[in-house]
Order: C-alpha cells, then structure tokens, then sequence
C-alpha cells in the first residue's frame, strides 16, 4: 500500500467517525429533541405556592378582632456562629439582648436552634440587611386576636394545615378555620394561594431571569361582623361578674337587635383564648348560647300568653282564678312559688304565675300551644344558610300527638321543650318588632382589601308571629314584669321603660328535677315603646341562696343595658318626654 | 485544495477558537472553578492562546527535518516532565489525577507535551529505519517498547485518555510510515485487551464503562454527566435555546467548561451549531490528511498525519463522549474547551502541518509559492 494511501485510510476512517457523530446528533437534536426537552422541563422547573394572607375578622365599625400577622422566626447555627464571632454582638443588639445571654444560648452542635420568636418586621429587615450568615430568619404567619377571649367563641380558631397543591411539591401551610365565624367564612377568609412557576439550578436556587410564570395570591376577604366590640366588652365584663358572684355552671348573654335580629353582643362562660392554642378545653370553645339547650322556664310562657291575645281568646285584662297556689290537672299537681287569688292576664305575666299561664293553654288548646311555639321558632334551627354561626342547636319541641296528659300545663311553663338562649333572644325579638321574628344576623357584610362589600347580609323576616297590636298587648304585660308588682324589679334602668321577663327553672338532674339546682334567666328590652335591643341573660346553678332569675340576672340585666344604651346613644330625654305625655 | 487547503485549516481552526471563547464566555459564570470571576475562564484561555499562537508561528517557520532531528531529544524531555508531574513536591494533582506542574498561576499539563512529542519521536522513528520499518521488530515492536516507559507514567497518574491517545497517535505514524499491517491490527487487539485489564483492575473505570452502557440506571453516578449532556443536546433542538440561556450549564452538567462544553453549545446554538462544528473538524482533519498526504517525505508524511489524527481523534473522542457513543474518558474538545496545555498542542499541531505545507509538493503547481506562516 502506498503511503498517500494510507493517509487517505486514516483521514477517510476520521472523516466515517466524524459522519457517525453526526448523525447521532440528529438523533438527538431533532429526532428525540422533545423528550429531552420534556425531561429538562422536568428537572428544571418546579412550582411554588404564594401564600396568600388571611382576611380579618372585624366588628361592626371596622375594629379589628381577628388577623393574621407575619410571624418571624430567628434559628442560630451555633457552628458558624463560633466560625464568625463578630456577629454576635452585632445580632445581640439587632435583638435587644444582651451578647452574653446569646453567647450561653449558641450551641455550636445546633444548627437551627430558635432564639428569638415575633420579632418585629423592622427588626426583621434590620438582621436581613446586614446579612448575619449565623442566622437564619423564618417567615410563617400567626393568626392573633387582639381582645384575647373576648369574642372567642364567635370568632373560634384555625389551625394550621399542610396542604398539598396540583403541580407544587411543597406543601403549604394553611390557616384552615375550626370554630365559629373562623370556621364559617372560612373560604371568604382564606383566599386563593398563588403560584410560581420558576426554573432552578441544579441545587434548586431559582435562576429570576427565566421565571415563567408568577400568578399573585388573592389575600382573603374580611369579615364584618354585626358584633360591637364596645357592647361585647360590657356583655364580657358582666360574664365574668356574674361567675365571680355566683359560680354558676355556666353564663349566657346575648344581645342583639329586635328590629334586625344582629346580634350585637354574645358570650358565655366558661371560656378561652384563642391565642393560646394550648389551653383550649372542649367545653370553653363552645358557642353556648346558640349550641347549649336546656329548659327555659317561666320565659317561655310569653309563646301561651301571645298566643292567647293573637288569637283574640283573652285580654290584658282577663282575669283566672290562680287556685291560691296549688292546681291539680291530669292527677298531678301545678304550683305556683306564691298562692294567688285572682290575677289579670297582666298580673299573671308579672307576677309569672304558672297555674294562669296553664290556665290560658287549655283554653287555646295543644295544637294552637303548638303551633305558636313553632312560630316563635323554636324547634327548629334559627340560622339559615350562609353567614350562620356553626354548630346550632335547634332545640326540642315535640308535636301534640307526643304529648302527653300532663304536657299543656308544663310545655307554657318552659318545661318538656328545649330551646337555646339565641331562640329565646329572638322569639323575644319579635315581640319587641310589632311580632315579626327576624333571622339572626352575626355577619354583616364580606369586604375585599379595598373596602369593598363583596357579599351583604341583610336582615331578614322570618314570619309575622304575631300580629301588631298583640304584639304591643305582650310589651305592656311584659313591661309589668320589670316594676314594683312584678319579679324582676332589679331589672329597672334608669330613664328607660323596660320590658321583660325572668325565668327560674329546676334543673333536671338524674332524670328527675332537682331541688336546689336553677337556671335563672332574665330576658328584656328597652325602651319597651320602640325596642334599640334586647338583653337575654341566662346563669346555669348559681350558688349561694339566691336563685330567681329577677334576683340573679336582673340585676346584670340593668348593668348591661345601662352601659349598651350608653353605647348605642340612645335618647334618655326623649323617652323620659313621651312617658310624661 | 491545492495551496488552500492552509488558507482553509487556519480559517477553520480561528472559527472553533473563536467559538469557544465565546462559549467560555457563556459558561464562565456558572462554574465552581471559576473563582468568583464571571471571566476568568475566557481571560486565561486567552493567555494560553496566545502561547499557542507563538508556538504555532515557531513550529511553521521550523523545518520539519530539524524537528525530526531533535526527535529524540523533544521526546525524552516530555517524558521527564510527566514524571515531574508525579513527584509529589513538583507535581500538581486536582481530582485525584497528579497531572500538573504549577508554573506559578498556571499549570502545565506534561501529558498533553508528551502526545505531540511522541508523534514526533514516532516520525524520527520513521526516517531513521527508512525501509526497515517494512519489519515488524522495527517498524512497530519496539517503538512500542520505547513508549512504554511514558505510558506508564501516564497510567500512573492516571490519565487514560492521554496513554491511551500516544499509542494511537504512534499507531497512525506508524502505519503511515510503513509498517506491516497484519501485526498491527493483532497488536491493536491485544492493546485493547490490555485497556480493558486495566479497566477491570481499577473498579472507577469500570464503573465510567457499565454506567456509559446503560446511563439511565447511573443516573447520580457516571452515567450523570451524560444523562445531563444528552438533556442539554436535546432540549436545544434544532436552532437551540440561545446564545447564554442554557439552564444546563447552572450546575446541572458538570465540566461545562472543559470536556462537557460541546453539549452547552448544543443547547444555546443548537443542532446548526453542532453539526458545524463538526463538519469544521471533518475540513480540518481532511486539510491536515491532504496536507500530509502531499508532504515532501515518507517521515514529513507521517508526521502530519500523526499530527492530524492527534487532533481528529481527540475531536471524535470527545464528541463520541459528550453523545453518549463512548464511555466518559476526561478528553477536552480541541480549541474549544477549556484547558491550557491542550491548546496549545493543537495549535502546536497546526503549526506543524502549516510548515509540512510550505514544502509540500502540490499537483499541478508550476511553481512553489511561499505561505506566509499561519500565526501572522
């Protein structure tokens, strides 16, 4: 073989190796490009949730009651600490503390130990401007109720919970509601999370140029509430009194607004804080005056009594004879707390004489009783739809064919039904509203960032309970109860007419009714003519010698509705004016 | 081709140096080795370039006769400084490989000396035995046996790749001096043979070789680099993603610098790129094969083509690699990736085959015209 052959061999095998080459680059470059292109889409590229913030939870005049707030976290890593000991004294001061407590803190085995929690932002942007290697600051966000346990219950709580996101690796960490109006407007409040989709180097640091695509967060609405922060604080204050006079088992108080059924106030006792996530206990976080049912007693007897006048079958100015104290019906005994003679109807409110109240029931018959206590809404959930409070009871009345001999003398009474103290409000409500029952109301409104109203409750009828002019018969019976002649005395405000009436039940115990063991309730309204709000006040066992619900919450009554009237400015003059006319 | 077939190698071999400056200018930012400056890579390939570049004039305006003359001494001299490169005290060693002396900020890599030395030797070779290379004792056994020594060396450090490149470059001049082919295709054989014992005695190689059969199953080990170099191919498609906006090179396809630069370029520039490129090695290694076939001796001869395969084979080497048809080696792509000493070998190489051209003899040419030397 010549020479110059050989030359051309070795040149022609390197030109063969460089046409294989080739075409294996056309195999991969434009056969197979796209599932290469698919597998470095996949490496390269992943998804990041954008947290988007929870909405407030505010009163009725925009003052906050619940929010979520950023909450930093400050880790040290004691090993590069003791690589760099210049930055200690240095983050010391940034803290606020003193560089000799952070010198016994820094354990250089502990890379991620948490010194320092809640840090402010500007403390936050202060350590980050500096860039402290040591430290490694964490942003998570804490929701925070700035009364503490006042409105606890209506506001609930969240939890946090891990939620995992189509196309996000990491799951986020979500402020779900749990309880009340957090658990209600949970998806108003909660937003919508964002998304990035970034490109990443191989050690997962995201490369800004190429961001590909970056969807902002929808910050969650705020809640308004019907609740006044001013008239919760009184109604708490009175809770907390009421415990500390009577011990009892529990207190209610509700307070809202006959006319529209918002509740404006709403506590029970016992209760707890929902920035102290580790001290709740099952029975504070309930909401008891819309889950807790129990027998109502005497109040109830305003279903028997509006019943009789709407229906036209008495007057204010009947009269029964009370049997001086002691009636028997259906082979048992009725009694009254004292022996009465002849009462009016009106004396018979006042005075809360259970043997005229079953008086005027067996003249109207079950079906009517019946029938009446259903349009006053109890046995049934007051709350429909959105906007409602969690959890509601709707109590216990049964129909006439389960009734039994005894049932239409102890049903008027408050006894054999169950109905919860919001019932009871508003069946009160409507009484006050020239008869019409109102649904209540603890929301009033969904706003966006910008103020907007994204969603209304407005205050709605349920049904005409009664008519008008029955209606105005009932406050003028009911406004007897708060005199010198009637139960609840302790009851009057000064400067105001007041309507009401209390109720003092024995509490079942065993299956049978106790002797010393009491619900005492009041439940009232003022200015009795053209009713602003109602107070209702339940104390479940007081202790101690006094029990009637005149003596117990009537009292508190007053205290209340002098403060809420004070609240809610109304008029004294002016009603003081009418009363001379 | 004629007298252009230089014209055509310096223009070839200006296009791929100016490319690869380009494309360190694109990776450059995104090493770890680059300490800290986005530039550093460019700045110090344009030191050795310039080295290479006066190499290059040196070696075109010298005769190839005196370069065979001073064989042995070139030859012996490389040897001596890759052992340098293994004493401890002189020697440099990066990654486990003791293949750098450190010349104050730089580092010369001896091995990459010796590829060019040994081709040169091998040609000596070739005009001292005249008619006796036609023997196989002479023509191959025991330049072979003289190669041993280096080699060895060079397996020491470890650097297979560069061992494995001096057999086959002496392989070539060799051949093309004359040596009997049925002895060296047996002695190719048991020289593969041999590879693969060395493979199989050193477990990290054999590793490099199963991974390289199937890489998916290797995905964090030494099929990783491929796998990514695939990716970054691929995902360029036909006109790539764009000069500077590989994702690839952020870490994911380590040496994007070095060995593992061509497939970077083919994902900003695309398959356009990669096909140019290689169609710019195939006009260089058929410039060189035309230049040495047209050289004025049998030795002239075969050192050009020594030179040439030393560069083609190199090429086809590490694009063999970067594409998954071979096993990973540690072979940087001439004139393009980054590597000082590699550089200026090649450009030694061109400055060699531009001073073959000048006393080549060309058909149909009435009468010799001087090139001009290629570096000016």
């Amino acid at each position: 073989m010549k020479p110059r052959n050989r030359v051309m061999g070795v040149t022609l095998g390197l030109a063969l190796c460089f046409t294989i080459v080739s075409c294996r680059l056309i195999w991969i470059q434009l056969v197979n490009q796209e599932s290469y292109r698919a597998e470095a889409i996949r490496s390269h590229t992943r998804g990041e949730a954008v947290p988007a913030q929870r909405g407030s939870i505010l009163d009725v005049s925009g003052r906050v009651l619940a929010q979520s707030m950023p909450w930093i976290e400050v880790r040290l890593d004691g090993k590069l600490l003791a690589e760099e000991p210049r930055e200690l004294p240095m983050l010391a001061s940034l803290l606020g503390v003193s560089a000799e407590w952070l010198k016994g803190q820094a354990d250089p085995e502990n890379r991620y130990q948490k010194i320092a929690e809640g840090i402010s932002v500007e403390t936050e942007a202060k350590i980050r401007a500096n860039k402290l290697r040591s430290v490694r600051l964490e942003r998570k966000t804490i929701r925070n109720y700035p009364n503490g346990s006042e409105t606890a219950q209506i506001l609930g709580y969240v939890n946090l919970q891990e939620m995992n996101l189509a196309g996000i690796e990491k799951p986020l960490a979500v402020e779900v509601g749990e309880a009340g109006v957090e658990k209600s407007m949970d998806r108003y409040l909660r937003g919508v999370a964002g998304e990035r989709r970034i490109i990443h180097d191989a050690i997962r640091r995201e490369i800004p140029y190429f961001r590909l695509s970056d969807r902002p967060a929808r910050d969650g609405y705020h809640v308004v509430l019907t609740v006044d922060q001013g008239i919760q604080h009184v109604v708490e204050r009175e809770a907390d009194a009421l415990v500390e006079k009577y011990q009892p088992e529990s207190v209610q108080i509700v307070v809202l607004r006959p006319s529209t059924g918002e509740v404006l106030g709403m506590t029970s006792r016992p209760t707890f804080d929902p920035n102290q996530r580790k001290t709740f206990e099952a029975g504070a976080v309930k909401d008891r005056p819309i889950a807790d049912i129990y027998e109502p007693g005497s109040t109830f007897k305003i279903v028997t009594v509006a019943a009789g006048l709407n229906e036209g079958v008495v007057d204010l100015d009947s009269t029964f004879f009370c049997e001086n104290g002691e009636m028997f019906y259906g082979g048992s005994s009725l009694k009254d707390h004292e022996a009465y003679g002849m009462l009016s109807l009106r004396e018979i409110v006042a005075k809360s004489s259970n043997i005229g109240t079953a008086k005027v029931a067996i003249q109207l018959g079950e079906e009517k009783v019946y029938e009446y206590a259903r349009l006053f809404g109890f046995g049934q959930k007051t709350q429909k739809g959105e906007g409602i409070l969690p959890g509601e009871e709707g109590g216990l009345l049964r129909p006439t064919k389960k009734w039994s001999k005894l049932s239409i003398t102890r049903i008027p009474m408050g006894y054999e039904v169950a109905a919860t103290n919001l019932q009871m409000a508003l069946a009160y409500g409507a009484i006050a509203n020239g008869g019409k029952r109102m649904e209540p109301r603890i929301i009033k409104a969904v706003v966006d960032r910008d103020n907007r109203v994204v969603l209304q409750f407005l205050p709605k009828v349920v049904c005409q309970a009664i008519k008008p002019e029955a209606a105005a018969k009932m406050v003028e019976a009911l406004r007897g109860v708060v005199s010198d002649q009637g139960t609840a005395e302790g009851a009057q405000v000064p400067g105001y007419e007041v309507a009401g009436k209390t109720g003092t039940a024995k509490k079942v115990v065993q299956g049978d009714y106790a002797k010393d063991k009491y619900r005492s309730s009041f439940i009232g309204f003022l200015p009795a003519d053209k009713p602003e709000f109602l107070v209702s006040i339940l104390v479940d066992e007081p202790k101690g010698k006094v029990y009637y619900g005149g003596l117990v919450a009537g009292p508190a009554f007053k205290n209340i509705a002098t403060q809420v009237a004070e609240q809610l400015h109304l008029n004294r003059e002016a009603v003081v004016a009418r009363r001379g006319n | 081709m004629g007298r252009n077939s230089a014209h055509i190698l310096v223009a070839c071999v200006a296009g791929l140096i100016g490319l690869g400056l380009i494309m360190l200018a694109s990776v450059g930012a995104f090493s770890p080795d680059n300490r800290g400056q986005t530039l550093f890579f460019l700045q110090r390939q344009g030191l050795w370039l310039a080295v290479g570049a006066g190499i290059c004039v040196g070696l075109s305006r010298c005769d190839a006769k005196t370069l065979l003359h001073y064989a042995g001494w070139i030859f012996g001299i490389a040897t001596v400084l890759v052992a340098f490169s293994l004493i401890p005290g002189l020697g440099k060693s990066v990654k486990g490989s003791a293949r750098w002396i450190p010349l104050g900020p730089f580092a010369v890599q001896p091995g990459e000396i010796l590829k060019l030395a040994t081709v040169i030797l091998a040609a000596g070779w070739v005009k001292w035995q005249g008619p006796r290379m036609k023997n196989a004792w002479y023509g191959l056994v025991l330049p072979f046996l003289i190669l041993l020594v280096p080699v060895c060396l060079l397996v020491k450090q470890p650097d297979l790749g560069s061992a494995a490149f001096v057999l086959a470059a002496t392989a070539v001049v060799l051949f093309v001096g004359g040596a009997p082919i049925l002895p060296l295709v047996v002695l190719g054989c048991v020289g593969v043979a041999g590879v693969g014992l060395v493979a199989i005695s050193m477990p990290e190689r054999l590793d490099r070789l199963v991974s390289f059969m199937n890489p998916e199953a290797h995905r964090q080990g030494g099929g990783y680099q491929v796998t990514q170099a695939l990716i970054a191919l691929g995902s360029g498609g036909v006109r790539g993603v764009g000069l500077g906006q590989s994702i690839q090179k952020m870490f994911y396809l380590p040496e994007a610098h070095t060995d593992f630069i061509f497939p970077i370029l083919g994902e900003e520039l695309g398959l356009v790129a990669t096909l140019g490129v290689v169609l710019v090695f195939l006009m260089v290694t058929l410039c060189g094969g035309y230049i040495a076939g047209h050289a004025s001796d049998l030795s002239a001869m075969a050192l050009g083509m020594g030179v040439t395969a030393l560069v083609g084979m190199q090429a086809v080497a590490n694009l063999g690699v970067v594409t998954g048809l071979l096993p990973p080696k540690g072979v940087g792509l001439p004139f393009i990736s980054y590597g000082g000493s590699n550089l200026v070998l090649c450009l030694g190489a061109v400055g060699i085959l531009l001073s073959l051209h000048r006393e080549a003899k060309y058909p149909a040419e009435a009468r010799q015209r001087r090139l001009v030397g290629g570096g000016q």
